[in-house]
């Protein structure tokens, strides 16, 4: 089994207009013809989802998320000034905007207990033998949450730095442009969720 | 095998990109050592995990919903009047009035007191002493003995 991702759409869009920029989109839009918008919701719609479900791990949570980013994206095009990427500018907001949904979340009580009654109920799944032949794993619902609740767990840098690179797919010198960090400094991050999370997943498997 | 090499390859083993003697050499050292085995497995089942969410999909409906809000938001922008430039004049001027207008009672409330304090008034009860006519103690003494 491939643990690529499957990108082909599934869903038709608009057929995005390739001869004019983002920032030409922006600058129309800015001029008042809103509804060159549509063209930029439909070209990131997919990766900003993608990135927010990397930290909600829910799928409304992360349709409500992918729709405030865009209308804040609107709402404060005015302010945007053109010397990164659209794109790079987008993502911002969305990462912004999920970390503050989890930190909401965290204060929320119920939330909290939710999820150290899920954290108690985990099974022993999680045997290392079933893991050899990859087509033949499963992967339970338990096992899900160890994984979510593990990668909630990293650093607010750690955790973006994985989910841009894991959920997204984003090369290093991308996830450097939108964290505004040197190459190095995210190779560093990346390392340091990687180690983080073998330690802290590894517990749950029993040695041979 | 060692273990170095082994976990220095996990990740192509997982994407089966390594040639074919190789991986059978990754398979046969993790069917044999606990430790490698527990690290490719953690990292399976997080790449397993991830690839599933990863692979689904955003509201079809996202950008209508999205332009319809922003339209929404919009209207409503547009009804209500701007208050912002009034808030802007009236909230100092409002800051300085409530300022003055404690000075001025706290003048009028210390004037008033002070005049108490210090009336030239006579109270009733003493109007009808007068200094000189008291009788000293010394007489009403005197004559009760």
């Amino acid at each position: 089994m491939s643990l690529r991702h499957n990108r082909t759409q599934k869903q038709d869009f608009h057929e995005y207009d390739g001869q004019m920029s983002d920032n030409d989109i922006v600058r129309a839009i800015l001029k008042g013809n809103k509804d060159e918008f549509r063209k930029l919701i439909e070209k990131y719609q997919q990766s900003i989802f993608r990135t927010c479900l990397g930290y909600v791990h829910h799928i409304d949570d992360a349709n409500d998320l992918t729709q405030e980013t865009f209308i804040s994206a609107y709402q404060n095009l005015h302010k945007f000034r053109f010397e990164s990427n659209f794109s790079t500018w987008l993502y911002r907001i969305s990462i912004n905007l999920s970390l503050n949904f989890l930190r909401r979340k965290r204060l929320n009580l119920f939330d909290r207990l939710e999820s150290i009654i899920e954290s108690s109920s985990f099974k022993s799944n999680l045997e290392p033998g079933n893991y050899l032949n990859p087509e033949e794993v499963i992967i339970e619902k338990e096992d899900r949450i160890i994984v979510w609740n593990e990668i909630e767990k990293l650093s607010d840098k750690q955790k973006t730095a994985f989910i841009l690179s894991k959920y997204d797919n984003k090369s290093q010198k991308e996830i450097a442009e939108i964290m505004n960090l040197t190459e190095g400094a995210v190779e560093s991050l990346l390392q340091r969720a990687r180690t983080n999370l073998q330690k802290r997943l590894s517990k749950y498997f029993k040695k041979k | 095998m060692n273990c170095s090499v082994c976990q220095e390859n996990l990740k192509d083993y997982l994407t089966g990109s390594l040639p074919e003697d190789m991986q059978i050499q990754m398979l046969d050292h993790l069917r044999e050592c606990g430790e490698c085995h527990v690290i490719y497995s953690t990292q399976l089942l997080t790449e397993k995990v991830i690839a599933t969410e990863a692979s689904e999909w955003s509201d079809s409906f996202l950008a209508t919903r999205v332009l319809a809000e922003i339209e929404a938001l919009e209207k409503r922008s547009h009804v209500s009047p701007d208050f912002s430039v009034l808030k802007r004049i009236l909230q100092p001027a409002i800051v300085v009035t409530s300022i003055a207008a404690a000075i001025v009672v706290g003048i009028l409330i210390g004037n008033l007191y002070s005049k108490t304090l210090h009336s030239n008034v006579v109270p009733e009860e003493l109007v009808l002493l007068d200094d000189n006519s008291i009788e000293s103690l010394n007489l009403i003494i005197t004559e009760n003995n």
